[in-house]
């Protein structure tokens, strides 16, 4: 070797050698040698333009919990991160559930959860029961709608807000809670005591219409129960001779896809509920339940509203399509996707949008709204439309002051019906 | 063996442990060149964290949670995702909203290239600097309820909405021209309510009320009406200051409040600009850049009494400022850097400053905002100025801008300055120190 080669090839190798450590994060991670991170050593600042969109993630969480004036607390931080990820892409069905999120998105799912099985109100005296479910453990235990909490385990709950009263109620099943309860006609509180118990919150609820031979049915929203409660409600309803059916859809939010494909097999059998396109390009088609056609052997109407969106336009355009039922109310919400939820280990959970869907014969009726979020077009049309009056205190449900249900009514007697 | 080769076999060892050395070097370098982007040894697969029974409640390293959404989004999501960039810097919003912090913001492309004009001096839309005002956070609000979101009534369900007011106003701009002054409160543009939530507040009274029974429910009816209305014309603060500092054509509508007081005006959008350095009437004024240090020196040279016009200067860069301070001040500390995570204060020193330090006068007013505030803050504090004019702006945070790769970007709080109590007093500690 000459000395002339020596003086070449000795640093030459050196350098290789340096150059070799410096870079070997870059072949490790099967990517070309990064030049930013040269520029980084001679005091370059700029981020540079190549960067991952993974280490900009990771790098502006670095930053914000290291420099940010406040402290920060990191896993929600993170969970803020994820859930501006899912934002991003400008679908507002898409999100991320943080895990006690994605508990009460399972719980309203499933509609169950643990407690004594009443809906509360604010009171003077405490906590009003605005409704006890029939199945539910407070009404074996004895309380019945409209009575009054005044105690929650000797202590007095009088002043204190709804919510904290419900937290005390509220408790793991199979524990005992005491109230001290005023009933309806009373002026001195009983004791009752209450084992909670896993609750199936109803979803269907009505009556008959007074003055009328109309039934009433509001459904809240697409959960698993919901089939059955509303074939136990229309039952009731029929017992008591109905001529006509008023089904309440309005601020119903949706629920489950599987649900609406049971409901519209009440009235139609094995059709098509809706087509779903996935983003592989395939497609599949979701069919009534076969075998559960009931018999409406009266008209039916469906009252709904812009807040009516997913399984409950599904529901209702399925029967505006195949001509069972007449819609009546404003334009539904128009949200013509579907999402899956995948549980993620740390118990927070993605709520994806993986598919859109097109109905039978209304087609796509996804919403779309100009940059300033009012709606252009989209939702379920109404056979007959008629807007919400507030000028009144309206209680819905009460044709007096509901003029979307008397309206319904109105529908339901031109039929030539009582 | 000749002791030619034993040299040479000496030398040799020598270059090969040399290029050992320097190859651990190498990664020791790389390390604190980049140190947040270590390379992970195993890339966590998408199965990994979905949910099975026997793992539920473990915590997702943070590389991975990024990593498994991304892939989840690939392969489920009912559109294509090309733009990978856009995710993360959807992250980095999401990260910035949940702050809760108006004096932090996240800039969409188009914004945050205008803002970094604006930092240079040139202003676009009406010509003027806007602030969200609210309260400011005590804590991190939970992720929940941070949402990001855009919706109007979802913002007003979760209270708090901060309402967009001028902090300062271009001299000779367009909103200079209609009369408009540092304090208006924006409250319409083109017919669309900026939501404030003084609005939703008395909404809620008035229910409350109502519940008591002590109002008729007419009036509560007209109240919700009202509020309805406004609301499905609604324009977030964020996007309401978009239209009024964004675009040089076109006009706008804009209803502004002063003391309760409303005023329309119809305003032509057109480019307006303040001029870096110069000469005011006696005054200089400049703006905190990197040039600044270098202009000041030149201009106050053999000048025993100064005067510096320090308003309408309301986003200066911290670092050039704390150069500029070493120009006419002399050594010493001059108040403190504290922040709310725990930690002993930074102080803010002047080392090689201005030993002979000239008389310097102030003009400043509520548009002396940011680094200029702290400037007149920290130079009264030892009383080597004299401020003329008014009261300075409230806002003495100090700020970091940070751009992404695809042209957004945020501005992040790092600190408050704290004016030093008994300026004397700190003295005193510096100079036997």
């Amino acid at each position: 070797m000459s000395t002339y080669k020596k003086f070449v090839t000795v640093p030459l190798g050196l350098l290789a050698c340096g150059a070799f450590g410096f870079f070997l994060r870059d072949v490790e991670g099967g990517k070309a040698p990064s030049l930013e991170a040269v520029g980084r050593l001679v005091g370059v600042k700029s981020t540079p333009l190549t960067i991952s969109a993974g280490a900009v993630f990771r790098q502006n969480y670095n930053r914000i919990v290291a420099d940010y004036e406040m402290p920060v607390k990191e896993t929600e931080l993170r969970y803020a991160g994820i859930g501006g990820m899912l934002a991003s892409l400008g679908d507002p069905h898409t999100i991320f559930l943080p895990p006690r999120a994605a508990q009460a998105f399972s719980d309203e799912t499933s509609a169950k959860f643990f407690g004594v099985g009443a809906r509360l109100g604010s009171d003077a005296l405490g906590a009003k029961a605005s409704d006890v479910f029939e199945d539910g453990p407070a009404y074996k235990a004895g309380l019945r709608k409209n009575a009054v909490i005044s105690t929650v385990d000797g202590k007095s709950v009088v002043g204190l807000d709804i919510d904290s009263i419900v937290r005390k109620i509220k408790g793991p099943e199979g524990t005992s809670v005491r109230l001290g309860v005023i009933q309806v006609g009373a002026t001195k509180p009983v004791t009752i005591v209450i084992r909670r118990a896993r609750i199936t919150t109803p979803t269907v609820s009505g009556d008959v219409i007074s003055g009328t031979r109309f039934g009433y049915l509001m459904i809240t929203q697409f959960s698993e129960p919901t089939a059955l409660q509303f074939d136990r409600e229309v039952g009731k309803l029929e017992r008591q001779g109905i001529k006509g059916l008023v089904i309440d859809v309005r601020g119903n939010p949706g629920g489950l896809l599987t649900t609406a494909d049971e409901m519209v097999g009440r009235f139609v059998d094995d059709k098509p509920v809706a087509r779903l396109k996935f983003r592989s390009g395939s497609e599949q088609v979701e069919r009534s339940a076969s075998g559960k056609v009931h018999d409406f052997n009266y008209p039916v109407v469906i009252l709904l509203d812009e807040d009516s969106a997913s399984a409950a336009e599904i529901f209702s355009g399925c029967l505006k399509d195949y001509g069972k039922a007449t819609l009546i109310g404003t334009r539904s919400y128009g949200k013509a996707s579907v999402q899956n939820v995948f549980p993620l280990i740390d118990n927070s959970s993605a709520k994806v949008t993986i598919a859109k869907y097109y109905l039978p014969s209304s087609g796509y009726i996804g919403r779309k709204v100009d940059e300033d979020g009012v709606m252009i077009s989209g939702g379920l049309e109404p056979d007959v439309k008629v807007q919400l009056t507030t000028d009144v205190l309206v209680n819905i449900g009460d044709p007096k002051t509901d003029n979307q249900l008397a309206k319904a009514i109105e529908v339901l007697k031109s039929r030539g019906l009582p | 063996m000749t002791k030619g080769q034993t040299t040479q076999n000496i030398l040799l060892a020598g270059a090969c442990a040399l290029g050992v050395g320097l190859f651990f070097g190498g990664l020791q370098l790389r390390d604190r060149t980049d140190p947040l982007q270590r390379v992970q040894r195993r890339e966590a697969s998408n199965e990994d964290l979905l949910a099975s029974r026997d793992q539920k409640g473990t915590e997702i390293p943070l590389g991975d949670f990024y990593n498994a959404m991304t892939d989840l989004l690939k392969h489920e999501y009912v559109e294509a995702i090309t733009d990978d960039q856009k995710l993360a810097s959807g992250a980095v919003r999401g990260m910035i909203l949940s702050l809760g912090d108006p004096r932090c913001t996240f800039m969409d492309a188009k914004e945050f290239r205008a803002y970094l004009n604006a930092r240079m001096g040139n202003y676009e839309g009406i010509g003027a600097e806007f602030g969200l005002r609210g309260s400011a956070p005590t804590a991190q609000k939970t992720a929940s309820s941070a949402e990001p979101s855009d919706d109007p009534r979802e913002a007003i369900m979760m209270g708090h909405v901060p309402y967009l007011a001028v902090t300062m106003v271009v001299p000779g701009g367009p909103a200079d021209k209609a009369g408009v002054k540092p304090g208006d409160i924006v409250s319409d543009i083109d017919g669309h309510w900026v939501v404030d939530d003084a609005e939703i507040v008395r909404f809620d009274k008035a229910r409350k009320l109502f519940a008591d029974k002590k109002i008729p429910f007419a009036t509560v009816s007209k109240l919700q009406k009202d509020l309805r209305l406004k609301v499905e014309r609604a324009l977030m603060p964020a996007k309401a200051k978009d239209r009024l500092a964004l675009g040089t054509m076109g006009q706008v509508a804009v209803v502004w409040k002063r003391l309760g007081v409303s005023r329309k005006t119809v305003i032509q959008k057109a480019p307006s600009a303040i001029v870096p350095f110069g000469v005011k009437n006696g005054a200089l004024a400049f703006r905190f850049d990197s040039q600044a240090a270098g202009w000041l020196k030149e201009a106050i040279k053999g000048k025993p009494e100064i005067t510096l016009d320090l308003r309408n200067n309301v986003d200066g860069d911290f670092g050039a400022m704390r150069k500029v301070l070493a120009v006419v001040a002399p050594d010493g500390t001059y108040g403190t850097l504290t922040t709310r995570r725990h930690e002993t204060p930074e102080r803010l020193t002047v080392r090689d400053g201005n030993a002979h330090a000239p008389k310097i006068v102030l003009r400043v007013d509520r548009t002396t905002r940011g680094a200029a505030a702290i400037f007149a803050r920290a130079l009264e504090s030892r009383h080597l100025a004299t401020l003329v004019g008014g009261k300075v702006g409230d806002d003495l945070s100090v700020k970091e801008v940070i751009g992404l790769p695809d042209g957004t970007g945020y501005t992040l709080v790092t600190s408050e300055y704290r004016p030093s109590g008994d300026a004397a007093k700190v003295a005193l500690v510096e100079d036997k120190s």
